[in-house]
């Protein structure tokens, strides 16, 4: 008996000396809770940093000791979904689109932004049989879209340079899997989703009319980590090492683009749609956390625009209100990634 | 008897105003953020900004000419159904069972079907708004004719009604507040009803403005839609009341609301 309490009490005590980090116990979460878009083929896995992190357990790796555990979210609504469970303290971490984050932030939603993400082109697909020739033929037409997302900020700049404003067409907001379906039953005349399009053009059902692949990356998403104002007050430490694992796992991601691309295949989306997607872009550059000045010229862009259009309603200026780089530049300097990604210009080239 | 009435409809507002006040308060305090709970001033704001824009009139005008199409199809073909199988046994034998049935259907219920038959244009959106519609009115019209009294129609055989007189002269007046009520019921579920077909998929309308709205974090914005489709209900019904009350000014005991 007498052995048993003295067992349990060296026991406690090397668990406080060596079991736990410095801090009290309630300074840290049970769970970091992500928020993400799902994917059209409703597989509740990730691609990209999150797919990584899921395949090589680097979560487990940092947190295990902790017992904090990952809970990854896969939100149909996308990433206006992801605002809303943001805001209800549903979540701590969501990765989400240009659109989403800004329009979030614009309307009030505190969140701040610790790493870029990039990528992402924006297809225009009509019925495999359809009438519609060019991009202008596009006025007046019943046009599917996931409203709120990336492809929805694609879109007006796409318009506009056809001479389009949304007002010219009919939108009609679905998710890209109703979307898939409205085009294969021509419900809808046209719709902007993502590369979903190749595996509708592959299955015969769809033309793809117009791509940002191949064009200016202004066209593409600049999206961001993003993750609540209060969770970083109250565990900066937590958020802290959450970055560090995030970009541990986007260089990770950045190393070779075929093995990354088969990384990405597992959330259901064919190697050959991913290879056209990504065709022509160095893995570096889809991959690279940096806030650098293509990131920064894109978002002012975009927050200009978006304004113009009504989508939000009052600007603001991503470096000086939002972004919160300390804890990507941590990260970087602890992994010694400082110069793995090059700085990209406001075109998408290295910078010299 | 008058200053009676004026104060019961004040009471009306007591409640609002006290909701108005703790919702105030706890925005000031800030116990919830503005997102999910904007504060009565920034919804007045977005309010006059959708309101000048014309943002606003144009989606209301929109959702309503789809009300008044949805509801006078429904509205009409309800009424049709109801006096055909309050009127005709036979058609009430024949349709009775298949109607009683069917409406314990909700009618969103039908949303994948119409949606599958008629996709997501302008007929869906009719269809689906005049389906609410028929049916408070078809049953309303139905029990107001199974209910008009035998001594009235003893009469009309006295008078050697024909059966379209009977129906015009004694069956419907008699009916008429059911029917009334029916209409009212009728109207109130069809404006439900086209907020519900514009979220599934539209490109304008009041529905539209909340969905579009909800995917740009624009919470203020759907909660002023929200206030406008609660008031424009509110109104559409007193205003269908008070035609009531014109017409049945001759029954004592109805009591205009």
């Amino acid at each position: 008996m007498k052995n048993t309490v003295i067992a349990l009490i060296l026991a406690a005590l090397t668990l406080a000396l060596f079991g736990t980090t410095p801090g009290l116990a309630a300074d840290k979460p049970q769970v970091i809770r992500f928020g993400q878009p799902s994917s059209s083929y409703g597989k509740p896995l990730s691609s990209g940093p999150m797919g990584e992190i899921q395949v090589k357990d680097l979560f487990d790796e940092e947190f295990k000791r902790d017992g904090i555990k990952l809970e990854v979210n896969y939100i149909k609504a996308a990433g206006p979904g992801v605002n809303e469970a943001l805001s209800n303290n549903a979540l701590d971490f969501g990765s989400i689109g240009d659109l989403p984050a800004v329009a979030g932030f614009a309307g009030g939603l505190k969140t701040r932004a610790v790493a870029a993400t990039r990528g992402g082109n924006t297809y225009v697909a009509v019925p495999i049989d359809s009438p519609i020739k060019t991009l202008k033929d596009l006025k007046g037409k019943k046009i599917g879209i996931s409203l709120g997302t990336y492809m929805h900020a694609a879109a007006l700049k796409i318009l506009q340079d056809n001479g389009l404003t949304p007002k010219d067409v009919t939108f009609l907001n679905m998710d890209n899997s109703t979307l898939s379906t409205a085009l294969a039953t021509k419900q809808v005349e046209a719709g902007f989703l993502g590369s979903d399009a190749l595996t509708l053009r592959t299955r015969g059902v769809a033309r793809v009319l117009y791509t940002t692949q191949g064009k200016s990356v202004y066209y593409q998403n600049a999206g961001a980590l993003i993750v609540r104002e209060s969770f970083v007050k109250k565990y900066p430490d937590i958020t802290r090492r959450f970055v560090k694992v995030w970009v541990k796992a986007t260089a990770l991601h950045s190393q070779n683009k075929l093995a990354s691309q088969k990384l990405d295949t597992r959330v259901g989306t064919p190697l050959t749609t991913i290879k056209e997607d990504q065709a022509g872009q160095p893995i570096h550059y889809v991959n690279s956390p940096k806030f650098d000045e293509q990131w920064l010229s894109h978002d002012r862009r975009s927050i200009a625009l978006f304004k113009t259009h009504g989508l939000i309603r009052r600007t603001f200026d991503p470096e000086r209100d939002w972004i919160d780089r300390s804890f990507l530049n941590a990260a970087l300097k602890d992994l010694k990634l400082e110069k793995f990604w090059p700085d990209y210009d406001a075109n998408g080239n290295p910078k010299k | 008897m008058r200053l009676q009435t004026i104060k019961n409809k004040l009471l009306g507002l007591v409640v609002p105003i006290l909701l108005l006040v703790a919702w105030d308060f706890v925005t000031r305090r800030e116990l919830f953020s503005a997102q999910l709970l904007p504060p009565p001033k920034m919804l007045f704001e977005t309010w006059w900004d959708m309101q000048t824009s014309g943002e606003l009139a144009l989606n209301m005008k929109i959702s309503l000419l789809r009300v008044a199409a949805g509801f006078s199809l429904g509205a009409l073909l309800g009424f049709s159904t109801g006096v055909a199988m309050g009127t005709w046994k036979t058609v009430d034998n024949y349709l009775g069972p298949l109607f009683n049935g069917m409406r314990q259907v909700p009618v969103v219920g039908w949303l994948p079907f119409l949606v599958l038959w008629l996709g997501i244009g302008e007929t869906f959106k009719i269809a689906f708004i005049s389906l609410g519609a028929l049916v408070p009115m078809a049953l309303k019209t139905y029990e107001g004719i199974a209910a008009v009294s035998p001594s009235f129609l003893e009469v009309a055989r006295v008078f050697e009604f024909g059966r379209f007189r009977q129906l015009t002269r004694i069956v419907l007046p008699s009916a008429l507040p059911s029917i009334l009520v029916g209409l009212r019921l009728s109207l109130s579920e069809a404006w439900m009803l086209v907020v519900g077909a514009e979220l599934v998929a539209a490109s304008a309308g009041i529905g539209n403005t909340m969905t579009v709205a909800r995917r740009l974090f624009q919470t203020d914005v759907v909660l002023v839609s929200v206030i406008v489709i609660a008031l424009t209900g509110f109104v559409m019904d007193k205003l269908l009341g008070q035609i009531e009350g014109q017409f049945l000014t001759w029954r004592k005991t109805f009591d205009p609301r």
